[in-house]
């Protein structure tokens, strides 16, 4: 390297260290420095309607869940669990929009990552909530602790749902630690506990080259380990249902299927979050329509990755249409399920898979209402997987209450799952807050072109 | 006028009801006798009242199942000597020790109204301790496959192992922020 090039490129990195990285810097703290009124109002808004699921779930545990809860001998699994399987393929957001990016060099997923991965806690611990709203003994959850089987896919279950939260919390953690030296050297009248947590939780981060080296590190092995823990969670989301005798579930297709979905639904959420944060905190310059852009391409490739592992799940067997799937298919294609079901193909597979082909569909209006069309039509496939397949035995349902053959979430159901998305959206929101959205340093790095400088972020 | 008819009615109405009692109170004993034969068992039910046997009185016979009562053929009358008699049958599926339980039962006599007595007796098949089939994945907790607890705890220990790792790589983070500290003081 010739002298003349280390002087320009010593130029540049202290031109952007001393100017750009101020305003930038500033303007990433913005929204945890201050919280406007419509702040304030969303959050309580958010805290309402938590504290109403809190009492819908005290009204289920204390009557009779026979008169609070629509689940009977055949549905016995609800909105809970198709809202628990929406939050787990939700949860891989920050495995795609996160580790999968920054391992394959697409430098844009740099302001995305934090967002991504903060999502991801959320809806793997509202994953864990819905869950235990589902059970009829919750009392006795630390039973599958002392009595649980290995051999059995619900104890895979909740040991990979364990780690994949532990993981995502320390991956969500590490890149944080030179953001939070940055909140406690910049930020200001700020409660003194506040200040307190910057200073505990940045672990005397001082950006030397060998903290950098050893921080880089750590991010590079979660990164690498978050792939494939993710891709478990929601296979084994899968064999949860696939383990079962149900002819609907009964499908070697289900992990590849779930994960596709999941990665569909992920750069959905995504949209829709980059909309949100982009327009509320005011960070057009850093979300910019480049990043719907590319989302939007990703959103094309995973519809089309969905729709053909939906054909291998639909279309095969109703070629065969044995008497064990006809039952259930037919009442999806032509039965009390049909507008739902055909609904969710059309606005949940085949519009995201064809509209953001064209580059006006990609801008970020456009995206973000075909994103938020294909986040709901996301959730009724979920509740489509679950609550059908349940309702069409092996054996015909005969001689059973009429409250027993046909299924539709109670006020309480609905109250509680309302809650766990309003739970979701005020983790994040509180952590948007508290923490820089979109990582300072990740971003100010990205912004030297690739050269291998460590600047000391603080 | 009104009254006295009124009267009348509530005494009759309690010599019915007194008639009642006293056709009740007279108190049935029941006792169990087992009588083990060469080909047939049979299990004999005394009833007396006041020491007397009592004749012409149907008796019920059950087994006792996990959440209700197997009735062990019809009712049977009592004879003069107030003994009603049944065959026992064979082939009960009992507990561990082949132990039934046995319920006889006067059930809603004009006479003596409910009676019951109970006892236990070892002609019962004895129900065999569930077999273990060895290690399989539909085995029990402590019977899972050796390679499945060995694989899935590898995979455990691994990843848990590796994230332990990098928790205490933080704490090398502010090893270094101290160290630094320390030099800048000294």
């Amino acid at each position: 390297m010739s002298l003349n090039q280390i002087k320009s490129d010593k130029t540049t990195y202290e031109t952007f260290t001393q100017e750009e990285y101020m305003v930038m810097k500033d303007e990433l703290l913005r929204p945890v420095q201050r919280t406007g009124k419509w702040g304030k109002a969303w959050i309580a808004f958010l805290v309402v309607v938590c504290l109403a699921g809190l009492y819908a779930y005290y009204i289920q545990e204390t009557r009779s869940k026979y008169l609070t809860v629509s689940l009977r001998d055949y549905t016995m699994w609800g909105v809970y669990i198709s809202n628990f399987v929406f939050f787990v393929a939700l949860s891989l957001i920050g495995v795609l929009m996160s580790a999968v990016l920054k391992l394959t060099h697409f430098e844009w997923y740099r302001p995305l990552s934090r967002i991504a991965e903060v999502i991801a806690v959320a809806a793997i611990m509202l994953a864990g909530v819905s869950i235990v709203a589902a059970m009829g003994r919750p009392d006795r959850l630390h039973f599958l602790f002392l009595h649980g089987r290995i051999q059995s896919p619900i104890v895979w279950d909740i040991i990979v749902i364990i780690t994949y939260i532990t993981t995502s919390l320390i991956l969500l953690f590490i890149p944080l630690i030179p953001s939070l030296a940055t909140c406690k050297n910049h930020l200001h009248n700020k409660p003194k506990w506040q200040m307190k947590m910057y200073e505990w939780l940045s672990f005397g981060w001082e950006g030397t080259p060998e903290q950098w080296k050893i921080l880089k590190k750590s991010i590079r092995i979660l990164t690498v380990l978050v792939i494939p823990l993710g891709v478990s969670i929601h296979t084994v989301t899968a064999w949860l249902f696939a383990t079962t005798l149900r002819a609907e579930w009964d499908s070697t297709n289900f992990g590849a299927y779930f994960v596709s979905g999941a990665f569909l639904l992920g750069v959905a959420g995504m949209i829709v979050a980059v909309a949100i944060f982009r327009k509320a905190y005011k960070l057009e310059k850093y979300l910019t329509p480049m990043h719907f852009d590319k989302l939007g391409q990703a959103l094309v490739l995973m519809s089309f990755i969905y729709i053909y592992f939906n054909v291998n799940e639909y279309l095969v067997p109703a070629y065969k249409m044995s008497s064990l799937h006809a039952n259930h298919l037919l009442n999806l294609f032509t039965g009390d399920e049909a507008a739902v079901y055909w609904s969710v193909v059309f606005f949940g597979m085949f519009m995201p898979a064809i509209l953001p082909l064209f580059r006006s569909m990609r801008k970020p209006v456009p995206l973000t209402i075909i994103a938020v069309v294909v986040v709901i039509a996301a959730w009724f496939k979920r509740y489509l997987i679950v609550i059908p397949g349940l309702a069409h035995p092996y054996l015909p349902i005969q001689d059973v209450p009429e409250s027993w053959k046909h299924y539709s979430p109670s006020l309480v159901e609905m109250t509680i799952v309302a809650a766990t998305f309003a739970a979701m959206m005020l983790i994040v929101t509180l952590f948007s807050r508290f923490f820089p959205i979109i990582s300072v340093w990740e971003v100010a790095e990205g912004k030297l072109e690739g050269k291998d400088e460590i600047i000391n972020y603080k | 006028m009104r009254n006295k008819h009124y009267l009348a009615f509530v005494f009759v109405l309690l010599l019915i009801s007194a008639g009642r009692g006293m056709a009740q109170d007279g108190e049935a004993k029941m006792s169990l006798a087992f009588e083990k034969g060469d080909s047939l068992n049979s299990c004999k039910v005394i009833v007396t009242a006041a020491d007397t046997p009592v004749a012409d009185i149907d008796v019920k016979l059950y087994v006792q199942r996990l959440f209700s009562l197997l009735p062990v053929g019809d009712a049977v009358t009592t004879d003069e000597e107030g003994i009603a008699s049944f065959e026992f049958p064979s082939g009960i599926p009992a507990d561990l020790d082949g132990k039934l339980s046995v319920v006889a039962r006067i059930e809603d006599d004009e006479t003596f109204g409910n009676a019951e007595v109970k006892g236990s007796i070892n002609w019962g098949v004895a129900r065999k301790a569930q077999v273990e089939l060895g290690r399989s994945l539909s085995g029990s907790r402590g019977n899972a496959p050796v390679y499945f607890i060995v694989v899935s705890n590898l995979i455990i220990a691994g990843i848990w192992g590796t994230l332990i790792y990098v928790v205490l790589q933080l704490f090398r983070i502010r090893k270094i922020s101290r160290h630094l500290q320390s030099n800048k003081q000294a």
